[in-house]
């Protein structure tokens, strides 16, 4: 199965292997709580909550209100709340309003952003993730 | 980034068209909260709350604390809850605690079940009310039970 954006999750240095298959919430799940696990979420469905993984792809139905914690995030979908990742891509058909903490920030021309996008140092993002 | 490679989907479809209505939870997850799904469900890792979906399998070496409400699920790690589900499969790895409520039930030697199977009546009618509406005379009466006999008219006197 071919993941959408996986090749962007490859950005992220030094991320460990993940502990299993990607987990994957399809179009149509809504998952209102906690999600953690060292995996790549593939996200089409709506997450209310919290997620924290290896990499996080929003996919172009996926809707998220939560805190999301990961080495890479790549945004395609809808995205409320706030983000912390070593490296973040927002693509053109993304809608965000969040707080975005990075190291990397990429974005394509046409993406709607609306909130903070405060730039940390790398070795304060490890510190970061020590206390996730 | 690079520019000839667009972070989305160009031709503005998932990418997963084949499945798309297939979520997993895979192993190494935990989900401590409610799944809701109007497609299928398979859990790898851990839920700690409530699903409800059409269609659930929960693999071996997978873990299910929480009441359960799909039309076919299938067991075959833990789970700890009811379940209520027109289809229900356990199979020989699948340890089911709690009460199922099921329309079929298929059960795999070396299944373990502790907790009460009960059927559920067609369309979620309990046999309860369904005895009180033939006595109150909706519907056939029973063979067996007593016909009240008319009571004769007594002649007034005078």
């Amino acid at each position: 199965m071919k993941l959408p954006l996986a090749g962007r999750a490859k950005n992220g240095s030094g991320m460990p292997p993940p502990d299993g298959a990607p987990a994957v919430i399809a179009k149509g799940l809504t998952i209102d709580g906690t999600l953690t696990g060292n995996v790549d979420f593939v996200i089409e469905g709506c997450v209310r909550g919290e997620v924290r993984g290896r990499s996080v792809s929003i996919g172009l139905t996926g809707e998220i209100d939560a805190s999301v914690k990961a080495y890479v995030i790549d945004i395609a979908g809808t995205v409320k709340g706030r983000l912390e990742a070593m490296t973040v891509n927002i693509a053109k058909c993304a809608h965000i309003d969040a707080t975005i903490f990075h190291h990397h920030l990429n974005v394509e021309k046409g993406a709607a952003i609306k909130g903070l996008r405060p730039w940390r140092p790398a070795a304060d993002m490890e510190q970061r993730r020590k206390l996730w | 980034m690079s520019e000839n490679q667009p972070i989305g989907n160009p031709t503005g479809q998932s990418a997963v068209p084949e499945r798309a209505e297939e979520s997993v939870i895979s192993p190494g997850l935990k989900v401590v909260g409610n799944l809701e799904s109007e497609g299928d469900v398979v859990i790898a890792g851990t839920v700690e709350g409530d699903i409800t979906s059409r269609g659930l399998t929960i693999s071996q070496g997978a873990t299910v604390t929480g009441s359960i409400h799909s039309d076919v699920v299938t067991i075959l790690g833990a789970v700890q809850g009811e379940v209520h589900a027109r289809s229900v499969g356990i199979a020989k790895t699948g340890v089911m605690t709690g009460d199922v409520i099921y329309a079929s039930l298929a059960i795999e030697d070396g299944a373990v079940i502790e907790g009460n199977c009960r059927r559920a009546r067609e369309g979620g009618e309990p046999k309860v009310s369904k005895l009180k509406a033939v006595e109150g005379g909706a519907g056939k009466a029973p063979a067996a039970a007593p016909r009240p006999e008319p009571k004769e008219s007594k002649p007034e006197a005078g």
